[in-house]
C-alpha cells in the first residue's frame, strides 16, 4: 500500500463524501433508537430515498425537489414501520426485516417498470465553495468544497446532538426510550414522540439515499445502497446511539470503504478486499463490550402498553 | 408439558386419541386461516400495484364506465401476472417446472429451520445468511481439495463441514449473546457481512482461496463429481432435484422430534420462554442459548453445502455470493409458526414465488413484484397477533384458542378458495370453498349468517371468474 495517499487532501475528501449517506442513515438510527423503536429497515428506507429521490429529479429536472421526495417516502414508509411497531405493537425486527424486502421490491419493481435503461438528465446536486475555508491549502479541498448535502450532514448532526441533549424536547425523547411509563406519568406523549422520531428516522435515512442516487453516484441501479444501511446501523451502536458518535464511526467505516474503493490507493486485491469487514468486526467487537460498552436506550424495541 | 409460545390449544393428553386429532385439526384450521389472510392480503395489494402500474385505470373505467367488462380487463394484468407466476412454477404436466420449484425451495427449508430453531430459544438468528455462505465456501474448499474421495465419504464430508462452518458461526453469536450480553439480532447482520465480504475477499483474484482456472473471475477451485448429491432422475428425466430433499425431510422430522419428544428440546424451549425460570429449574441457560444458536447455524450452512454439492451447479463458490435465502428464511420460520410441516409448506411457497417470478416477467411484469410481495407478507407476520385479534373480535373472545375452538377458520380457508378459483377462474377452488363452508354448518350444527355470506362469496367469485375469464 502507498502510505503518501495520507498525506493527499483528496483521500480525505473521499472519506467524508463515503461517510455522508452513513451519517445521514445513522443519525435516522440514533433518534428512532433514542425514542425507544428499533429499526433495522435503514437499508430499505435508504433505497427508497434514493431511488424515488433520481425518479422524482428526472421527472422534474431539479434534484432539490427530488431530495424532498426521497424524504417524503422514507418518512411515510418509516410512518408505516412507526404504526406497526407503535399503534399495533407488531413485532419491530420483523417489521424491519419487511422494510427492507419491500424497500428493495417496491424500488427494483419500478425501476424496471418506468426506467429500466437508468436514468438520463439525472440532475445532479450542486457543491458548495465556503469562501475562506475553500482557500485554505490541505483543509480547503477536504471541507472548503463539497456536496451540499455534506454541509447539510454536518448541519444535521450538530442540530440533533443539540435537540437531543440540550432541550426539553430531546430529554424527553430519551425519557420515552429509557422509561417510557414514567415518562408518560408525568405527561410525556409516549406515542406522539415515537412516531415523531420514527418518521425522522426515515426521511433521515431518505436524504442519505438521495445522497447516493442525486450526489455520491449520480445514478441509480437495483439495490445500489448494497448493505450501506446496515454499516449505518453499526455506526449508530459503534457511536453509541449519539449523532456525534454516528459521525464519527461513519468517518472511520468512510475511511475503511475508502480504502477499497479509492483510485488514489493502490493496495493488493486481497488486502483491500479483506477491509471490508472492518466495520462489521468492529461493531461486533463493540456490541460485545470489549472496546467499550455499547448499551441500547433501556425501551429500545420494547412496544410500550400504557394498559399494562 | 412444553407449550410452544403464541401457539393455540395444544391438543390435551386426557381426552384420549380422537380428541386430540380433532384438536389438531382445529389448531391446522386456524393456523391456515391466518396464513390464508396474510398471503391474500400481499396478494390484494400486489394486485392493485400491478394494475396501477401496468395500466391506468382511471382511463380504463373512463372508457369502458362501470361495467363487468372493465373489471375484468383491470383484473385481467394481476390475475395474468399470477397465473403465470404459478403456472412457471408448478404448471408444467410432467414435472420439469416443480423439480425446480423444490429444488429452490430446497435450501429454504434449512433456512426456515435455522431461524426457527433460535427462535425457540428466544434468539432471533438473522444470520442464516451468512451461516450458509461461510458453509458454501468451506464445501467448496473440501469437495476439490479431497476430490479423490469416493463420493460416499466426500458427499458426507462436504456436508458435515458446511454444517460446522454455519455452526461455529451461529455459536459465536451465541456466546457473544449468553457471556456478554451482546443482542444477537446486531450480531448475527454483523456476521453475515463478515461471512460474505469475508469470503468474496478470500476467493478474489490475489485472495488465498482463488481457484487455479480462475481466469480473473472471483472463484474457488471447482468440486469434482464425486462431491454431488445423486439427481432424483426418476422424477422425470429433466428433474433438476437432488437427493438432498431427504436430507431436508430428514431435519424437518429431525427438528419436530428434538422440541417434541426430547427434554434438550423441552429446556431449549423452557429458556425460549422464561429463561429466569429455566435458570431456576436447573437449566445451563448460556449453553443452551450457545447450542440453540450452534446448531440454527448448523442448519443455516447446510443450505450452503447443499448449494455445493448441487450436481447441477458447478461445485464451485463463486463471488458475490449471496442468494438472499437467509433473509427468506426469517419469513418461512414466521409463516410456518415454527412447524416443521408449516415450513416446508412456506419454503414451497417461496420456492414457487422465486421460479415462477422470471415467467411473470414474459407477461410484462417484473419478477421484483416477488420481493414486494414477500415484503408485505412478512409486514403481516409482524401483526399476526393484530390478525388473530380481529378473527377474534366479533364474538369477543379473548385469546386464539377461542378463534380455533370457533372453527371459524374454515370460513376463512372458504374465502381463499373462492377467491382463487376467482384469479384462476377454477371451478376445483370453487368447489372447495363451499365445501369449507358445508364443514363449518356441520360442525356448528347451525346455518350462521357468516356461512351464508361466505357461500354467496364463493359463487359470486366463481361466477365472476368465470365471466371475466371471457374478457382474458
Amino acid at each position: 500500500m502507498d502510505w503518501s495517499v495520507l498525506a493527499n487532501s483528496d483521500f480525505y475528501a473521499g472519506i467524508l463524501r463515503t461517510a455522508t449517506p452513513l451519517t445521514l442513515a445513522a443519525l435516522g438510527g440514533v433518534m428512532t433508537e433514542r425514542s425507544g423503536v428499533t429499526n433495522i429497515g435503514l437499508e430499505g428506507l435508504m433505497l427508497i430515498g434514493a431511488f424515488f429521490g433520481a425518479w422524482i429529479s428526472a421527472s422534474v429536472g431539479n434534484p432539490w425537489v427530488g431530495v424532498m421526495g426521497a424524504m417524503f417516502f422514507g418518512g411515510l414508509i418509516a410512518l408505516i414501520h412507526g404504526v406497526v411497531s407503535i399503534g399495533l405493537r407488531g413485532n419491530q425486527i420483523i417489521s424491519g426485516v419487511a422494510i427492507n424486502l419491500f424497500g428493495t421490491g417496491i424500488t427494483g419493481y419500478l425501476y424496471e417498470t418506468y426506467v429500466s435503461n437508468g436514468f438520463t438528465n439525472l440532475p445532479s446536486i450542486p457543491n458548495l465553495t465556503i469562501p475562506g475555508l475553500s482557500a485554505i491549502p490541505g483543509v480547503g479541498p477536504v471541507i472548503g468544497v463539497q456536496n451540499s448535502i455534506v454541509y447539510i450532514m454536518l448541519a444535521l448532526v450538530a442540530i440533533t446532538h443539540l435537540v437531543l441533549f440540550h432541550t426539553t424536547l430531546g430529554l424527553r425523547i430519551r425519557a420515552v426510550g429509557e422509561q417510557p411509563r414514567a415518562a408518560d406519568t408525568v405527561g410525556v406523549n409516549v406515542f406522539a414522540l415515537r412516531y415523531l422520531c420514527v418518521t425522522i428516522s426515515g426521511m433521515l435515512a431518505g436524504l442519505g439515499g438521495a445522497y447516493l442516487s442525486l450526489g455520491l453516484i449520480s445514478n441509480f441501479s437495483v439495490n445500489m445502497t448494497s448493505g450501506k444501511g446496515f454499516i449505518a446501523l453499526a455506526a449508530m451502536i459503534v457511536g453509541k446511539w449519539t449523532p456525534l458518535g454516528a459521525l464519527t464511526a461513519s468517518l472511520l467505516f468512510g475511511f475503511g470503504l475508502q480504502i477499497q474503493t479509492s483510485q488514489l490507493v493502490n493496495v493488493s486485491s486481497f488486502a483491500s478486499n479483506i477491509v471490508t469487514i472492518a466495520p462489521y468486526l468492529i461493531t461486533l467487537i463493540a456490541v460485545a463490550g470489549f472496546i467499550g460498552r455499547a448499551t441500547a436506550p433501556a425501551a429500545d424495541g420494547v412496544p410500550y402498553d400504557p394498559t399494562h | 408439558m412444553a407449550v410452544a409460545a403464541g401457539s393455540p390449544a395444544e391438543p390435551s393428553s386426557e381426552g384420549g386419541l380422537g380428541q386430540a386429532l380433532i384438536a389438531l385439526v382445529r389448531r391446522l384450521v386456524a393456523e391456515s386461516a391466518v396464513a390464508a389472510i396474510t398471503l391474500g392480503l400481499a396478494f390484494v395489494l400486489g394486485s392493485l400495484l400491478i394494475i396501477c402500474t401496468t395500466t391506468d385505470p382511471f382511463a380504463v373505467i373512463g372508457e369502458h364506465g362501470f361495467r363487468l367488462k372493465t373489471l375484468g380487463l383491470l383484473l385481467h394484468y394481476p390475475f395474468n401476472a399470477f397465473d403465470s407466476l404459478f403456472s412457471g412454477s408448478f404448471g408444467a404436466p410432467d414435472m420439469t417446472t416443480a423439480t425446480v420449484t423444490f429444488g429452490q425451495a430446497l435450501p429454504l427449508v434449512f433456512t426456515g429451520l435455522a431461524v426457527a430453531f433460535a427462535f425457540r430459544c428466544g434468539l432471533f438468528n438473522i444470520g442464516a445468511e451468512g451461516q450458509l455462505v461461510a458453509g458454501a465456501l468451506v464445501a467448496s474448499m473440501v469437495g476439490s481439495s479431497w476430490s479423490g474421495l469416493p463420493a460416499i465419504l466426500l458427499v458426507p464430508a462436504v456436508l458435515l463441514i458446511s454444517l460446522l462452518a454455519g455452526g461455529v458461526l451461529g455459536a459465536v453469536a451465541g456466546a457473544l449473546k449468553a457471556y456478554r450480553g451482546a443482542h444477537e439480532v446486531i450480531t448475527t447482520i454483523m456476521l453475515n457481512y463478515i461471512a460474505i465480504y469475508g469470503a468474496t475477499a478470500m476467493v478474489e483474484q490475489g485472495g488465498p482461496l482463488n481457484g487455479p482456472n480462475s481466469n480473473g473471475q472471483a472463484v474457488t477451485a471447482h468440486a469434482g463429481s464425486n462431491a454431488f448429491l445423486p439427481l432424483l432422475t426418476w422424477l422425470g428425466k429433466d428433474s433438476t432435484l437432488d437427493a438432498g430433499v431427504f436430507i431436508a425431510l430428514g431435519c424437518a422430522a429431525l427438528y419436530w422430534f428434538i422440541f417434541a419428544r426430547t427434554s434438550f428440546g423441552y429446556e431449549i424451549t423452557a429458556v425460549g420462554l422464561n429463561p429466569g425460570a429455566a435458570a431456576y429449574g436447573g437449566i445451563p441457560i448460556k449453553r443452551r442459548m450457545i447450542m440453540a444458536m450452534a446448531i440454527a447455524g448448523g442448519l443455516g450452512g447446510l443450505a450452503g453445502g447443499l448449494y455445493i454439492a448441487d450436481p447441477t451447479g458447478t461445485g464451485a463458490f463463486q463471488a458475490p455470493f449471496d442468494p438472499g435465502w437467509g433473509f427468506d428464511g426469517i419469513a418461512i420460520a414466521l409463516l410456518g409458526k415454527g412447524n416443521p410441516i408449516g415450513m416446508i409448506l412456506a419454503a414451497i411457497l417461496f420456492g414457487a414465488l422465486r421460479t415462477g417470478s422470471q415467467s411473470m416477467q414474459l407477461v410484462g411484469v417484473s419478477p421484483h413484484m416477488t420481493e414486494v410481495l414477500q415484503g408485505i407478507i412478512v409486514l403481516f407476520i409482524a401483526l399476526d397477533v393484530i390478525v388473530r385479534k380481529l378473527l377474534n373480535r366479533r364474538r369477543g373472545l379473548r385469546t386464539p384458542g377461542d378463534f380455533a375452538a370457533e372453527w371459524r377458520g374454515l370460513l376463512v380457508l372458504a374465502v381463499a378458495s373462492a377467491s382463487i378459483a376467482l384469479i384462476f377462474s377454477h371451478v376445483f377452488f370453487g368447489a372447495l370453498a363451499i365445501a369449507f363452508a358445508a364443514v363449518f354448518v356441520l360442525i356448528r350444527r347451525q346455518v350462521t349468517r357468516g356461512s351464508v355470506a361466505v357461500v354467496v362469496y364463493s359463487v359470486i367469485c366463481l361466477a365472476l371468474g368465470l365471466a371475466i375469464n371471457q374478457y382474458l
